[in-house]
């Protein structure tokens, strides 16, 4: 069934248009599977329906994030899903997406396009409204190793954002990229199609929290006081990233966010219980995070486990991603915790590989 | 998966301690093909190996790469979020 054009509404939403089919198992599949852990305090009843809603029309064999607000927005859940294979970018771009993501998606998928450098994409679809409509994603782009400025700016950058970059835009770029030290790298850039102004975003990976607010005060010093406040959170993490959005300047909402490399270590409950601490993120919220990863199989998750569609073997695998707190003058911080939801076939079958590979 | 292993593993969806005993059998087949039989269900010894083959556990290690990739460079990172 093939998609037709789609224009953003005000809203942000697609007006109603005809979803391609996906491919079987969904994405949905694997998040019936996992339903039942999907429960407050983390996901609240309608948030799990917006999410089925939503995951209905993605496809199974990728990996995806439930984005779980902690604390006082406690039981919303965001949901991205990651793309790693030419394929699956093809399936995608027959969704009423925007155009121009339809492009790049498809342009992604060529392997002598531009984009073919990029290891994975990530669509973001914030589901803080009713999923009646195909929400419009913010789009994310990992950037290959030694990825070209000029590459990013002139050709990247307005692929994502869905058109080029103003003068201000493209020398704040620069700049930030220029002022990252040698021990950051600028990992993922954003076109945050979703939000208000559809800014863009760079992420920076590897600033440990010092470092990350010692940079924000040399490239946007008004928003690295907020920064500054919540950077003890993260003292000692494994994976700092650093994001920042732009419009025309720098805008003062920041996130600092970091994981661990295992995912069963203390270092998570020590992260959590300072989130606690500061009143972002609930006891029983923090109890269920640490409960999440594991995962189902046909004999856990039988009454779930979709058997016509993905037969008796594999895994459905929850496992931790990563915590952020996003910081903003005159702003109480905000809490959210990342959770993954991927399938994984079994050790057996040929798939078993890829799976392992971003 | 022939159809017989698939209707039977239907019926005993909503019936998790049938279905535990299935498993605890499966690693002996001629049990678990007369246990089957006993349930009015007419399994192969292949059937009962395709179930014993996919009747796996996943190592904290496998776990952990699930989570973050496995590709060296730069360290595995989180997903972003907006």
């Amino acid at each position: 069934m093939a998609a037709t054009p789609a224009t953003a509404g005000p809203l942000g939403f697609v007006a109603t248009q005809a979803m391609a089919s996906v491919p079987s198992p969904a994405y949905d599949d694997w998040l019936r599977v996992v339903r039942r852990h999907l429960t407050p305090p983390l996901c609240s009843l309608w948030a799990l329906d917006r999410l089925h809603t939503l995951a209905a029309h993605l496809p199974g064999d990728c990996l995806g994030a439930l984005e779980a607000h902690l604390g006082k927005r406690g039981g919303d859940v965001d949901l991205s899903i990651r793309f790693t294979e030419p394929g699956q970018g093809r399936r995608m771009a027959e969704q009423p997406l925007p155009a121009h993501l339809r492009s790049f998606l498809s342009q992604w998928s060529q392997p002598e396009g531009p984009f073919s450098s990029i290891p994975c994409i990530w669509l973001e679809f914030d589901l803080d409204r009713p999923v009646g409509d195909f929400p419009v994603p913010s789009v994310c782009a990992r950037l290959p190793r030694d990825a070209d400025l000029d590459w990013i700016v002139e050709l990247l950058l307005p692929a994502l954002h869905g058109e080029p970059l103003g003068a201000a835009q493209t020398g704040l770029v620069r700049r930030c990229h220029g002022e990252i030290p040698e021990e950051g790298i600028l990992l993922y850039v954003f076109g945050l199609l979703s939000r208000p102004g559809n800014p863009i975003r760079l992420e920076i990976f590897g600033l440990d929290p010092a470092g990350a607010v010692a940079y924000l005060r040399r490239v946007a010093p008004h928003a690295a006081p907020a920064l500054a406040e919540i950077a003890p959170i993260f003292e000692g993490i494994d994976r700092p990233h650093l994001s920042l959005d732009m419009g025309a300047e720098i805008l003062p909402r920041v996130g600092l966010e970091g994981s661990f490399a295992r995912q069963r270590e203390p270092r998570w409950t020590e992260l959590l219980a300072r989130l606690v601490a500061r009143g972002l993120c609930t006891r029983e919220e923090m109890d269920a995070i640490l409960a999440w990863p594991g995962y189902d199989t046909l004999w856990t998750a039988a009454a779930d486990w979709p058997l016509e569609q993905a037969g008796v073997g594999g895994f459905c695998v929850r496992s931790l991603s990563h915590v952020k707190v996003v910081a903003q003058p005159g702003r109480a911080p905000e809490a959210k915790v990342y959770l993954l939801v991927s399938s994984l076939a079994g050790a057996k079958s040929p798939a078993r590989r890829s799976v392992f590979s971003t | 998966m022939s159809e017989e292993l698939k209707t039977f593993l239907q019926s005993l969806r909503t019936k998790p301690e049938l279905l535990e005993e299935l498993r605890s059998l499966i690693r002996d087949p001629d049990a678990a093909v007369q246990w089957a039989r006993e349930q009015g269900c007419h399994l192969t010894p292949e059937d009962v190996a395709e179930l014993q083959g996919d009747d796996e556990e996943l190592s904290d290690d496998e776990l952990d790469k699930v989570a973050g990739g496995d590709d060296g460079w730069p360290p595995p990172p989180p997903p972003p979020g907006p």
